[in-house]
């Protein structure tokens, strides 16, 4: 399927994996190599981009600090024992995720940009989907 | 407004998806 996004990608030098552990993985400690990016900028979603994993910079005045204006959606991906990745559902996170963005007044994210960018992301980042029964 | 993916790796939360939805058909595939 032609990709309707451009999406950049600037791969690491060096990745992580080899730091983690894989058999005592602890829940919010270890990260992929790298992260998907994409910026709301004078009415639409620009500069779409998969990048090293880093932290951000942020405006003194950011929405989400002063506000709390921040919504967040989380899913798992899965590997079957021949290799395949999948995503339960992941169409029905992005009309999640668009409620929210509705509630908090914040900027909606088109469902193919939400589901591309994820896609692109777990293609890069592959080989950290766990690969042992149960996982 | 910035949007943001991230991977964190970790084995499954003990559990609330459980069996019934990992033999679901809705799963799409990712490559």
């Amino acid at each position: 399927m032609q990709s309707k996004y451009n999406i950049q990608i600037t791969r690491c030098d060096r990745s992580g994996k080899d730091q983690v552990d894989f058999d005592h993985l602890v829940f919010g400690k270890y990260f992929s190599d790298h992260m998907f990016v994409a910026d709301f900028v004078d009415g639409e979603w620009k500069d779409l981009r998969i990048e090293p994993l880093a932290n951000f910079s942020m405006h003194p005045a950011t929405m989400a600090i002063h506000y709390g204006q921040s919504i967040f959606e989380g899913m798992k991906a899965s590997r079957t024992s021949d290799g395949q990745v999948l995503l339960f559902r992941p169409e029905l996170h992005a009309r999640r995720m668009n409620t929210s963005a509705r509630r908090l007044c914040m900027q909606e994210i088109p469902e193919e940009l939400f589901l591309e960018g994820l896609q692109a992301l777990l293609r890069v980042d592959a080989d950290w989907i766990p690969e042992k029964e149960g996982s | 407004m910035r949007f943001v993916f991230y991977i964190c790796p970790t084995h499954p939360l003990q559990n609330s998806a459980g069996g019934a939805e990992l033999r679901d058909t809705s799963f799409n595939k990712s490559k």
